[in-house]
């Protein structure tokens, strides 16, 4: 049976044209395929060439060229991409974070992110009516230096316009952030502000002004660039005011009882419904340092109030620690910072005093240089300032 | 795969396997139109589905499986459903195999499960469990299959059949 089923099948062949067919068709779809297999390796290549330009278009884009740092004193940085919109926000400090929600500013613009943060600082209460001073600053990360310029200048021209109230200070460009700008403990702006401070105080420390408001450092350094203030130099003083420009003159304007020195230990700016309490018993606390030392208010009577009650306000160490000394605690300096009492400008370092200069007056006028922000904010309802004035 | 080496991939192919396709496509659509037909398709789809095989027998036992689906597909395509009466065609439009041979004719008439069980192990000379491994089913049944086949092929030859 198999032979013969076997030799039954043996005769059942393919003939020679079916074979030659057969063969040529598996030769043009082989053909074929190699051509649809070298469209689809083409297409894939350009997919992945597509694929690769818009990862790298879109990383070019969404990558941080400038940092754009705003202080008010709740500190926030920032991150700015090349399309000139928020990459990311840093806090620069735990105040700061409950003021912004990070994940609404990302993707906005830059100056419509400011706008936000400013208005988040106006109902949290950061911005008194008074004149509040913010400090912008911007870091050039890699971007355009002259992109980053018109940015800040952007952004800082937006905030005046929407808050008359608020006077912007707005720092030089910088570079790369570096040292404590770059590990986020204190702005360039801030930082470029005490720079200016040490300039003129060579006591100053970064340490001691980095929780203090702009508006306290900047009232402060308008005291010291006051001629009668401090003992640093005129061209000192002059760079200073340059480099203020008209912040300096909105600061001088917004009432002059209350530029002053400022204690660096007063702290992060206070939202205004918070301060009143703390101005108060301030102000009373001033008032009995003033009552005390009435040879100290005689050589301050003569000056505006810009620096009047300053004098009796700090201690002699000028340390952080100030404010719970500032009632009149004044105590002789042994800093060797210059005095800052108006009707001495010339006065040497407390252990340089002439002989016969009461040591106090010589020490209390550096103290008063850091007169809490509380203090000189509230001066024309202060006691002391009415007393010293008077 | 370079241009020599799929031509001598297609030359090999057709010269080791032409003549067992061919039979189990002749064993199915029973006219040399449709089982030429049926032989190029199975070809086209070796060339198409580009495997590559463990062994020559892996490959053979390929295209016999290939080759049987897809007859029983064009037995079953709704283009060959389609019939016409004989009296209305004037001319036929393939040719029915030739008659002569009783034990092709009764292999051709067997139920298909029977016919590929019989000529595979019968002609190309598979074991029952390779059999089974091609038409993916259960030694078991192949066994049954080869049983039936034998018997009908029997009632059918009669004295032509010799165990």
């Amino acid at each position: 049976m198999i032979l013969k089923i076997k030799d039954a099948m043996d005769s059942i062949r393919p003939d020679a044209g079916l074979l030659r067919r057969t063969e040529t068709a598996m030769r043009a779809e082989s053909a074929r395929r190699k051509r649809r297999g070298r469209r689809i390796l083409a297409a894939a290549a350009a997919l992945a060439v597509c694929a690769g330009l818009s990862a790298g278009g879109y990383g070019y884009l969404h990558t941080t060229v400038s940092a754009l740092y705003i202080d008010i004193n709740p500190s926030l940085a920032l991150d700015i991409n090349r399309l000139g919109r928020v990459n990311d926000v840093r806090c620069l400090g735990s105040d700061a974070e409950p003021l912004v929600d990070a994940a609404s500013l990302r993707g906005e613009k830059a100056a419509d992110a400011v706008s936000q943060v400013m208005a988040a600082a106006g109902n949290a209460g950061y911005l008194s009516d008074d004149a509040t001073v913010v400090s912008l600053a911007a870091v050039d990360c890699g971007g355009s230096a002259e992109k980053t310029g018109s940015l800040l200048t952007a952004c800082a021209a937006d905030v005046e316009n929407r808050y008359a109230n608020v006077a912007v200070y707005t720092a030089p460009v910088g570079s790369a952030p570096s040292g404590e700008t770059a590990a986020d403990t204190i702005s360039p702006g801030k930082l470029h502000l005490i720079r200016m401070v040490q300039s003129l105080d060579k006591s100053a420390t970064v340490d001691e002004y980095r929780g203090e408001s702009v508006t306290g450092i900047m009232d402060h350094l308008v005291y010291l660039t006051s001629d009668e203030n401090t003992g640093a130099s005129a061209q000192s003083k002059a760079d200073v005011l340059r480099d203020l420009g008209g912040v300096a003159d909105r600061v001088r304007k917004k009432a002059p009882g209350k530029t002053g020195g400022r204690a660096p230990s007063a702290g992060a700016q206070q939202p205004a419904a918070q301060n009143s309490g703390q101005t108060a018993s301030r102000q009373e606390t001033e008032s009995a340092a003033a009552a005390a030392e009435p040879a100290a208010q005689e050589g301050a009577s003569g000056q505006a109030g810009t620096s009047a009650a300053a004098p009796q306000t700090e201690p002699a160490a000028a340390e952080p620690t100030a404010p719970a000394a500032s009632g009149g605690t004044a105590q002789p300096s042994q800093s060797g910072t210059p005095p800052l009492s108006p009707d001495r400008p010339s006065q040497p370092p407390a252990g340089q005093t002439p002989s016969g200069a009461p040591q106090q007056q010589g020490a209390s006028a550096p103290e008063t240089c850091r007169t809490p922000p509380q203090e000189t904010a509230a001066a024309p309802q202060a006691p002391a300032s009415e007393a010293v004035s008077e | 795969m370079s241009e020599t080496a799929s031509r001598d991939r297609i030359t090999a192919a057709m010269e080791k396997y032409s003549d067992t396709v061919y039979r189990i496509c002749w064993l199915y659509m029973k006219n040399k139109e449709d089982a030429d037909d049926a032989f190029q398709d199975v070809f086209l789809r070796y060339i198409q589905a580009g495997r590559r095989f463990a062994s020559d027998e892996h490959e053979k036992a390929w295209l016999c499986t290939v080759a049987f689906n897809r007859c029983k597909d064009l037995l079953r395509s709704a283009s060959r459903r389609k019939v016409v009466s004989l009296e209305t065609v004037e001319e036929p439009s393939y040719r029915p195999a030739e008659p002569g041979n009783p034990v092709l004719e009764a292999v051709q008439a067997l139920p298909d499960k029977y016919r590929d069980t019989i000529y595979l192990y019968y002609y190309e000379g598979y074991s029952t469990a390779q059999i089974a491994a091609i038409l993916r089913c259960r030694e078991n049944t192949v066994y049954s299959q080869l049983s039936r086949g034998r018997q009908m092929l029997k009632e059918r030859l009669g004295d032509d059949f010799e165990d």
